[in-house]
């Protein structure tokens, strides 16, 4: 018997418990599998040793009949800007690429506590910046579905990760669309939640006003049960927000809540740039939508045009504010120069970022520049302030937005890396979410020419729980 | 004769049930005996944590959970690993200790504490040990753990 038999989490987690499996067979399974992908590139690092240590721990607590955590047993991978203890964290980056972090992240803690194994560390473009994982400073993560094509990004080594069978969840990172556009790309459910739901103390700080944690997995049943489980207010993180009283896990009485539910389409997003076959597809799911008994009706947003503009206003000041910690002094990849401070901070900032993370650093302290400030960030700042408005008062009239999560199919290695502007115009149907704080969801929705395309669907801020439910209901009916 | 014969059967019948008694004990004794070896092979391995400084805030979390699986293994109450501590308190010849220890691995977790000092870390290591001493899964003998 195999972890890749079983359908949910619930149901690995509920025969491991009765010593059905044993947990060390499934982490042998799992690094089997890791080396049977190597060519994939998906993993930065793997923790063997340590993985076996705690599967041995859980196979004893059986045999001991101890009680056991909601993830005994159950292997899962993080992206590697998540701090933890005793393995590097680089996150893709040569400026961190020997830096161990002296602490954990509280998500990791959560998932560590319920007895999950960390198997390994995923690759991410550096920092996160970038949707293709062509960024990342070690290598580019190829795509599942076919090895010549970016599995989209930044949380790209963690969707592959899933869509590869090396593990049944992994966490990412989103900023402007980092689980979702990976999740579409490798067929998987990538989860944004709320802004603050959970915490980012121990998560390498990209932009904070817009990074959130979230889970990617095979199926929305075991998105939701990673939620309840990392969602929680956390003394660490000063903007967590209180978690929904009744958790997150869907039960028959979340379903029956969104049995009704109004979804309103989202137009804007299929009049200009999207691959047709795209559109076409995502038009058919939303007949199935209708078919299947929902009130479904075309809206628009006429600011909705100015969130990627915003978005990469924003995003790259505080890019530029929070990569300003890394000087080469306290931690960090560092140049020395004995004979002048500033001049070391300059070497060490040159030769640790790369290309990407030095286009955001200008970009962010342009925008955030005296004489310019007005014009762009607080400009940007005004307009995210009506785009919030907007999608507060559709909130009013509709449960549910929806949309394709992803322009275009997976896109080849190589394609559009040359051109920056194209690879940012990847995040337009995404960044909206990110810009007002609701959470969105991606799900599979069908393979066009043998290439997975993504389902996003994006409920009121705090809504998670309804989020999910109505994901489960739909599921099946977008595959 | 047959007043013999009943008590012969007596007694064989009661050296039947002695061997029994004896026997069901000493098998709890080896199964209990090979449980605590999983314990002392857990304790064995998070030691070795003690030997790179990045790795001493997990050693800590570490013997705090280990500590908490010893306590639900000996049946101890509590719904929290502190309410366990509470109703093993007269097991433990140092509770403050143990006490100390506990909400330092508290203070790992969520307050992001960074453990650096090597003799704090020693302290907590032997604080571990003697509760686990106290509690009968380590011999008195710190060899019974391979420990230097």
């Amino acid at each position: 018997m195999k972890w890749t038999d079983f359908s949910t989490i619930e149901d690995l987690v509920q025969s491991i418990k009765t010593g059905q499996i044993s947990v060390v067979s499934i982490v042998e399974e799992v690094f089997e599998r890791i080396k049977q992908t190597r060519d994939f590139q998906v993993l930065l690092d793997d923790f063997e040793k340590e993985a076996f240590h705690q599967a041995k721990i859980i196979d004893d607590k059986v045999r001991l009949k101890q009680p056991l955590g909601r993830l005994a047993g159950v292997p899962f991978i993080v992206k590697d800007n998540f701090l933890t203890f005793s393995q590097k964290t680089t996150a893709a980056s040569h400026m961190l690429e020997k830096f161990i972090a002296p602490y954990q992240a509280t998500s990791v803690n959560k998932l560590i506590n319920e007895d999950a194994i960390l198997v390994g560390k995923a690759n991410l473009d550096a920092y996160a910046h970038g949707s293709s994982t062509e960024n990342s400073d070690f290598f580019t993560t190829k795509n599942p579905y076919d090895k010549n094509r970016v599995p989209g990004g930044s949380s790209g080594g963690s969707a592959a990760a899933v869509a590869l069978n090396l593990v049944p969840f992994a966490l990412g990172t989103d900023t402007g669309g980092s689980i979702r556009l990976p999740a579409s790309f490798c067929n998987q459910v990538g989860l944004k939640p709320s802004y603050g739901l959970v915490s980012r103390s121990g998560v390498v700080a990209m932009a904070s006003s817009l990074d959130c944690i979230g889970p990617i997995t095979k199926n929305v049943q075991d998105n939701a049960l990673i939620l309840d489980i990392i969602a929680d207010q956390d003394q660490l993180d000063s903007t967590t927000i209180a978690r929904d009283k009744t958790g997150y896990v869907i039960d028959s009485n979340s379903q029956r809540m969104v049995e009704k539910a109004k979804i309103g389409v989202i137009s804007d997003y299929l009049i200009d740039g999207i691959d047709q076959k795209v559109k076409a597809n995502f038009l058919t799911k939303v007949e199935l939508l209708k078919e299947a008994g929902f009130q479904v009706e075309d809206i628009s947003i006429p600011l909705i045009k100015y969130a990627l503009a915003v978005y990469y206003i924003i995003c790259p000041a505080e890019i530029s504010s929070n990569l300003s910690r890394y000087d080469g002094l306290r931690y960090g990849f560092h140049e020395s120069n004995n004979d002048n401070i500033e001049a070391s901070v300059e070497m060490s900032r040159s030769q640790g970022f790369g290309q990407e993370a030095k286009r955001r650093i200008m970009i962010g302290t342009y925008v955030l520049s005296s004489g310019y400030y007005d014009a762009y960030y607080k400009k940007a700042q005004q307009v995210r302030t009506k785009l919030i408005d907007s999608f507060k008062e559709l909130f009013k009239s509709y449960d549910f937005l929806v949309g394709p999560t992803v322009p275009t199919l997976p896109f080849k290695i190589g394609e559009k890396k040359s051109d920056p502007i194209e690879m940012y115009l990847i995040d337009v149907m995404t960044v909206s979410a990110n810009l007002v704080g609701i959470p969105a969801i991606s799900l599979p929705a069908g393979m066009i020419d043998g290439l997975p395309t993504g389902f996003q669907v994006m409920a009121d801020i705090s809504s998670d729980k309804q989020l999910l439910a109505f994901s489960s209901k739909i599921e099946e009916l977008l595959k | 004769m047959t007043k013999n014969i009943e008590l012969i059967i007596y007694v064989v019948a009661g050296l039947l049930i002695i061997l029994a008694i004896s026997e069901i004990i000493r098998s709890v004794l080896k199964k209990r005996e090979e449980n605590y070896q999983i314990f002392i092979n857990r304790w064995k391995g998070l030691i070795t944590l003690a030997k790179k400084k990045s790795q001493w805030n997990q050693l800590v979390i570490e013997a705090d959970k280990l500590l908490g699986d010893v306590l639900q293994y000996k049946h101890y109450k509590g719904k929290r690993l502190a309410d366990k501590i509470v109703s093993a308190q007269r097991q433990f010849k140092n509770n403050d200790q143990i006490w100390s220890c506990h909400k330092l691995a508290n203070k790992i977790q969520q307050d992001g504490y960074v453990l650096s000092d090597k003799q704090q870390l020693l302290d907590v290591i032997n604080s571990y040990r003697e509760a686990f001493t106290d509690l009968g899964v380590f011999k008195v003998d710190k060899k019974a753990t391979n420990e230097k």
